[in-house]
């Protein structure tokens, strides 16, 4: 039975007092369910995130993020503490990303903007929005879905480098690590992801 | 400086990561380079755009969907042991440049040390052969997985090739539609293992080995998917 526990995450002092990532997963190995639950919470948010900039739709977005708590999970008991466990995680959603990737290859991907053909005529794909709209948040919802469309017509190679550097927040040399590769290399390869992104954007450079 | 120079420093202009060196030339080259300017000005607007993309919300529907997974006992997408995000210090001795890099000859039945220390009894669970086009009724040899690496010079293709058979095999390895060249002609006697290496600028994590054989009249080629590391 799953923790029914359904507080909203704490912030601030209240989360200082919190048990921090190790505890909680060494509650859970114990069989401590609820301990699990709390990481949930706690890193949902960033994890979907991730597999959001990376897959470029929500749909697929939640399949990732779900696989990767599912993974977690059932690798606990492997996890050193070598690395955060927000940093584990990060790595194993990639990972379940580039493996979606390989197995739908053959099914194309679907832009955020594409048309969705119906039988006497086209509408604008449509994607439920959870974010209020006002119309200043509006434009910064726009600029944000023309990046996130730009950065999902990226090549995968590019496209990790990107969401690696830009939303996880890894420095170039934490990247060339993860990678094993040069530091020069990530960053000739961020620069021409950059570049790239420009090139699919350049219709639409007036939003930013 | 010109345009070709220029782009490669973008991020690093945009980033304050230009050494005097290059960012006297480069911003003399922006003062007369109007395109250049305009790049220059899109790649930072770019930068501090997906900087500064929102965190979009998470439905808790999310959350259920994770626990039905686990209760249900549904296995995880990647299996449970694989490669780790690098390789360790015992990785393969592959040498970086050139069309085929490394062949190994191992003993009939163990696989070098380093290999068990890289976690090569995982790879070889972990073998994926897409897709199979051989001529000959039997196969006279049996294959680990294949992997794949990043090195400076490029992408670099691996797949160990064992002779299961009693004549020698004559093997090669190519990347199917790259722009890499055909790996050297590697003869491999009956119980000998070889390492088949070959390497590619395509940059793709998607990229293939194919390994072509030849005995005698018989001959065949199969193409394996590689595990692989960022």
């Amino acid at each position: 039975m799953a923790p029914t526990a359904d507080q909203p995450p704490k912030t601030g002092s209240e989360r200082s007092s919190e048990p921090d990532d190790m505890l909680l997963i060494q509650r859970t190995r114990e069989g401590d369910r609820s301990s699990f639950d709390r990481l949930i919470r706690r890193h949902e948010r960033r994890v979907y995130n991730l597999a959001y900039r990376l897959c470029g739709n929500p749909d697929d977005a939640a399949d990732v993020a779900a696989d990767a708590f599912v993974r977690v999970y059932n690798s606990l008991a492997s996890f050193r503490g070598d690395a955060s466990f927000l940093t584990w995680i990060y790595r194993i959603t990639t990972n379940i990303y580039l493996d979606a990737r390989k197995r739908k290859r053959a099914r194309p991907q679907v832009s955020l903007d594409e048309l969705v053909e119906m039988d006497d005529s086209a509408i604008t794909r449509q994607y439920e929005d959870h974010a209020p709209l006002p119309t200043e948040v509006a434009e910064l919802n726009e600029r944000a879905r023309a990046l996130q469309g730009a950065v999902s017509r990226l090549p995968d190679y590019q496209r990790v480098m990107v969401v690696m550097y830009h939303v996880e927040g890894k420095s170039y040399e934490e990247i060339a690590a993860a990678a094993g590769l040069p530091i020069g290399t990530v960053k000739s390869r961020l620069n021409r992801a950059r570049l790239a992104l420009r090139e699919l954007l350049k219709d639409q450079m007036e939003l930013f | 400086m010109k345009c070709d120079k220029a782009l490669e420093l973008m991020s690093a202009y945009c980033e304050g990561d230009l050494g005097p060196a290059l960012s006297v030339p480069f911003q003399a080259h922006l003062a007369d380079c109007a395109s250049c300017r305009s790049a220059a000005c899109d790649v930072a607007r770019l930068h501090q755009g997906l900087t500064a993309l929102p965190l979009a919300p998470v439905s808790d529907s999310l959350r259920v969907e994770i626990w039905r997974r686990i209760e249900a006992g549904e296995k995880p997408i990647v299996p449970a042991r694989r490669f780790a995000w690098r390789f360790g210090p015992a990785r393969l001795a592959l040498a970086a440049g050139g069309a085929v890099l490394v062949v190994t000859l191992a003993g009939r039945v163990a696989l070098p040390g380093a290999f068990h220390a890289a976690g090569w009894t995982n790879w070889l669970t972990g073998s994926r052969a897409t897709a199979v086009r051989t001529e000959a009724s039997t196969v006279p040899f049996t294959a680990g997985a294949a992997s794949l690496r990043h090195e400076a010079s490029g992408v670099i293709l691996s797949i160990p090739v064992t002779n299961t058979s009693k004549a020698a095999v004559v093997f090669s390895a190519s990347v199917p539609q790259s722009d890499g060249g055909d790996g050297p002609v590697v003869t491999v006697a009956p119980g000998m293992s070889a390492v088949l290496s070959v390497s590619t600028t395509m940059d793709s994590t998607a990229s293939r080995i194919s390994v072509r054989w030849k005995q005698g009249s018989a001959s065949g080629s199969t193409e394996y998917t590689p595990v692989r590391s960022l």
